[in-house]
């Protein structure tokens, strides 16, 4: 009797693989065209001024540029970076730099027809009450595709993100704060890792370069650092891969335009063997 | 050794940018006709960050074993799918990030099976075919680019684990989000 049940329990599971299968087949076929829609702005500022005074509001447009009707919605989140530079996000009200009390979004449900574009409002409800600045992401986010039991597999949507930055006007501040020379991680190459912070009340938009310098002070060459963004009181890493060099000592000058009245910059020597 | 360099020379820079030229007037009085009067003015325009993200599918089926001899000795086998295909429209730099709406998959058992969680970690998503990293309902960048008219089209991949031991019968499915932002 159990050897008969855990037979048809074999079987079972082989019939519905085979089904599964089956369903492959149909989710190759081309799926139908869908709705995709486009945002004019990525990104909303309100600049903080002292004394504090009310802001105007913002807005972006949502357009459908598909050709049916489709639904938009937009949510509001969290979000920062990590060290490395990948936007995380949270849910509203939970890191300290949340814009979630105070940004207000309308409307935040969107039907547009094919080809229809559409407002959305952004403002401040309480500009004293962020004086120190805040963050959020606005998701503007069209439907899945509706489930169906007959279908397995993955449905998708796209999204966009605004972001909306509340900071204090003024210039932007920022250090390294460390720099060391090591291995690249399961390599024999040598990477020179920096620390950079921003200090300063808003965020900043950086770039550099490191001079790989002689002993006699002549430049060797130099190794770009490709543009990375830091929100206030973050801190970034920041890595820079040595080409291959002739055997000797050098010194690594790292210099970081993160636009303010100064360039962030620090040095280390390297031993090439 | 750390030290802070004073950037002189581009705040100089700077300034002369930002100046804002002011209300200019010119009037002539000479019957002189090669006097000339010259108002310069200044044209001013704001570009908003303007990107777009184009996906090409809307579902996708993922490959399942069809049969139970498609497991290797350990119970255990392997697929790869064919995904969408996206791109971008960007006055700035991107980047294309996806995540998962949970961290299991949402099963529907067949009769007679049990439920199972599978998690969305037994998928791997790839945007060159060689280097896969699984999904996850953390947003993970899968794409990065700077200002484009159109960007290449970027074809995804998945792989897909699967245990005999694990894998109740039934249909999973599983939502997927793909996210434009600015960096």
């Amino acid at each position: 009797m159990i050897l008969s049940l855990r037979l048809s329990q074999s079987l079972l599971r082989v019939r519905l693989i085979r089904a599964a299968a089956a369903g492959l087949v149909l989710g190759l076929t081309p799926s139908a065209a869908r709705a995709q829609v486009s945002v004019d702005a990525l990104e909303l500022a309100f600049a903080l001024s002292s004394p504090v005074a009310a802001m105007a509001p913002q807005e972006f447009h949502v357009t459908n540029d598909g050709a049916a009707r489709t639904q938009v919605t937009i949510n509001l989140q969290d979000w920062d970076r990590s060290e490395t530079g990948e936007n995380r996000y949270a849910p509203p009200g939970t890191l300290p730099q949340s814009c979630r009390a105070h940004v207000k979004v309308f409307p935040t449900v969107l039907q547009l027809e094919a080809g229809a574009s559409a407002a959305v409002r952004v403002w401040l409800d309480d500009a004293a009450a962020v004086s120190s600045g805040c963050y959020t992401i606005l998701f503007v986010e069209t439907p899945k595709p509706p489930p169906s039991s007959a279908n397995s597999g993955l449905r998708y949507s796209l999204r966009y993100g605004v972001k909306v930055y509340v900071e204090q006007q003024g210039q932007p501040t920022a250090e390294l704060f460390d720099a060391t020379v090591s291995p690249l991680r399961g390599s024999s190459v040598l990477s020179l890792e920096l620390g950079y912070r921003n200090v300063g009340a808003r965020q900043t938009i950086a770039r550099g370069v490191v001079e790989v310098r002689r002993p006699d002070n002549t430049v060797a060459t130099t190794i770009p650092i490709a543009e990375f963004y830091t929100l206030p009181g973050a801190t970034r890493r920041l890595s820079a891969a040595l080409p291959p060099l002739p055997r000797g000592t050098y010194v690594l000058l790292a210099m970081i335009d993160f636009g303010g009245a100064e360039i962030a910059a620090a040095q280390v020597q390297a031993e090439i063997r | 050794m750390k030290r802070s360099i004073q950037l002189l020379a581009l705040s100089a820079a700077l300034t002369g940018v930002g100046s804002v030229a002011g209300a200019q007037s010119c009037s002539i009085a000479s019957t002189n006709n090669s006097v000339n009067c010259t108002v310069s003015t200044t044209l001013s325009t704001t570009v908003a960050s303007l990107m777009n993200l184009t996906l090409n599918g809307t579902t996708v089926t993922l490959v399942a074993p069809s049969a139970v001899t498609d497991f290797n000795a350990s119970g255990l086998f392997s697929s790869t799918t064919t995904g969408p295909n996206f791109q971008v429209k960007s006055n700035r730099s991107y980047r294309v990030q996806v995540s998962t709406d949970a961290a299991t998959f949402s099963h529907t058992p067949a009769t007679g099976a049990a439920s199972y969680a599978k998690p969305v970690a037994n998928v791997q998503i790839s945007t060159d075919g060689t280097n896969f990293s699984a999904l996850s309902t953390v947003a993970a960048d899968i794409a990065s680019g700077s200002a484009t008219a159109l960007s290449t089209v970027t074809s995804v991949n998945y792989k897909t684990a699967y245990d005999i031991t694990k894998d109740q019968p039934g249909s999973y499915t599983l939502g997927v989000t793909f996210t434009l932002i600015a960096p």
